[in-house]
């Protein structure tokens, strides 16, 4: 075994670090930046079955330790993100991780479909979506919901499936929903909801109120979390985001039960992050004469 | 990123002129510009477009209105800073090759346009900056400046009289660039009777300055596009003002 490489979902991965989902964008403006190919894994910006022109400015807003973001899952839609952003990515040589987003079961199947013959490693599939159709019935956030939604996906998808979730309350159900319908893995944490009013004139600054809180201010949430799903379920592929921006934060990531880690707010506060947080890894592994494989979950307490 | 060291600064109410020098070249075009960061809070670098600059050092206009510009007030010279970028196209790249411009700049959007002033000498027909308040006087001594609060009139104003005093002939050979507000950007698309092409450049709040985070968007009527990546400046004919 070599000293970075993790395997998740049944892969080895050259290293535990990708990019999360949504701040890299889909690569191509990150490869003018960084070699995607030194990255453990790319995820892609989380791509729904049809166009979205996402939310109205302001989109960014600055808090104590990261921003709240509203960008409201802009993208071209999955059609043509098979036509134009997967042969780009699949050209980069970095192992893809396609993330979908739906609250409907037949756009995520119709996806899925599309991407079991191609070149892709992993799934992520985001259970909800700004796009909501109330004539409709959304998976939601029932445990009993999800688990005959990702019972499906499973029986139709010929790559491994992640679920990515954000800190709900009831997350520790709907994460025993998924792992009893078999999901291949579970991306903690998805943005919690942060809301910031403007005192001057007495308003939100967001136009839709509440947005998605990133960057450091949520690593002890997403490190609590991580740990105590690993601690209930050890043989669960978990992948860590939330607030990482250099080695350190994803040794944490690593020692607490991540197999893999996503750095989202790190790589728009700074594009080389990734690689910087790699080079730490590295460096502290050598010294220290140790594996990624040996670190993962080594902070878990274990009764006797 | 680039380290980059305050050299000195001068501040006078709301405004500040800020100095510094980099640890590398930099080449930064009119209109391009720089995301600055302190070593700490706030964490993600903010856009500032500059004044002036040379190979090792420039210069930024600046209000002070938020967590970072209120830091960087109280800074002392020497103190290092962090930046990326250039980011964004060069103005000289988006408008027409053989027009001379008219430059209008508002409040500190008066930054890129005296830039592309001093760069393009031969393409500046003519400078127009407006501030809000006369405090900016001590900042910029070298300019003509508009202060609203002192007569009441905006730099919209003063390019209506400017352009009644031209020839029809003479107006067909020029085109505006415009730098401030939406609410400016709107006056001057609107109430200015001008049949030539006006390029606006426009603020948004922004994310990763490359164009990959989808923070900073506008409408177009070719679909959504990024400020910091497509822009900053349109031509106003491509943009939808409102959301």
């Amino acid at each position: 075994m070599k000293m970075m490489t993790t395997s998740f979902c049944g892969i080895e991965f050259d290293n535990p670090v990708t990019v999360a989902s949504g701040p890299g964008g889909n690569g191509e403006e990150l490869s003018e930046h960084i070699d995607l190919q030194r990255l453990g894994a790319f995820t892609s910006k989380t791509v729904t079955k049809n166009p979205l022109d996402g939310n109205p400015p302001p989109r960014i807003v600055d808090v104590y330790g990261g921003i709240i973001n509203s960008i409201g899952l802009q993208n071209n839609g999955f059609k043509d993100y098979k036509e134009k952003t997967l042969p780009f990515l699949e050209k980069t040589g970095t192992p893809i991780i396609t993330s979908i987003a739906s609250n409907y079961l037949d756009e995520l199947i119709w996806m899925i479909n599309g991407l079991n013959d191609t070149r892709i490693s992993i799934i992520e599939i985001n259970l909800s979506c700004p796009n909501i159709d109330k004539k409709r019935e959304m998976i939601g956030e029932k445990p009993e919901n999800i688990y005959h939604a990702v019972k499906k996906i499973k029986s139709i998808s010929k790559k491994p499936v992640l679920i990515k979730f954000g800190p709900d309350t009831n997350l520790m159900e709907m994460i025993e929903a998924v792992v009893i319908s078999k999901a291949d893995g579970v991306v903690l944490i998805n943005c919690p909801k942060g809301t910031k009013i403007d005192i001057n004139t007495g308003k939100p600054v967001l136009k839709r109120v509440h947005g998605g809180l990133a960057g450091p201010a949520i690593k002890p949430i997403a490190l609590h979390h991580v740990y105590t799903v690993r601690k209930k379920f050890p043989e669960l592929n978990i992948l860590g985001t939330g607030g990482i921006l250099n080695h350190e934060d994803a040794l944490e990531y690593l020692m607490a039960g991540a197999d893999m880690v996503g750095i989202g707010f790190g790589v728009m506060m700074d594009p080389e992050t990734p690689l910087n947080v790699i080079k730490g890894l590295k460096k502290y592994l050598k010294e220290n004469e140790t594996t990624v494989e040996k670190i993962k979950g080594m902070a878990q307490i274990k009764k006797n | 990123m680039t380290k980059i060291i305050l050299k000195k600064k001068k501040v006078n109410g709301e405004y500040m002129i800020a100095d510094f020098k980099t640890e590398r070249p930099l080449t930064i075009l009119p209109g391009q510009f720089l995301m600055l960061k302190n070593r700490t809070e706030p964490l993600l670098p903010k856009p500032f477009s500059v004044i002036e600059s040379s190979k090792d050092s420039f210069k930024m206009l600046i209000r002070i209105v938020g967590r970072f510009t209120n830091y960087l007030k109280e800074a002392k010279a020497g103190e290092e800073f962090f930046c990326r970028g250039p980011y964004g196209n060069p103005f000289i790249e988006t408008i027409p090759k053989e027009k001379k411009v008219i430059l209008i700049g508002g409040g500190c959007g008066g930054a890129p346009v005296i830039h592309f002033s001093k760069v393009y000498k031969t393409r500046a027909r003519k400078l127009i900056l407006g501030f809000k308040t006369k405090a900016i006087n001590k900042i910029l001594k070298d300019y003509d400046i508009i202060v609203e609060e002192e007569t009441g009139e905006t730099v919209v104003d003063h390019l209506r009289k400017y352009l009644d005093g031209l020839k029809p002939e003479k107006k067909e050979q020029l085109t505006i660039i415009s730098c401030g507000s939406l609410q400016m950007h709107k006056a001057i698309v609107e109430k200015v009777a001008f049949a030539g092409e006006i390029f606006l450049s426009l603020d948004e709040r922004m994310g990763c300055g490359i164009g990959m985070c989808k923070g900073c968007p506008v409408k177009t009527r070719d679909g959504i596009k990024m400020v910091c990546r497509d822009g900053t400046l349109f031509n106003s004919k491509e943009l939808l003002l409102e959301w």
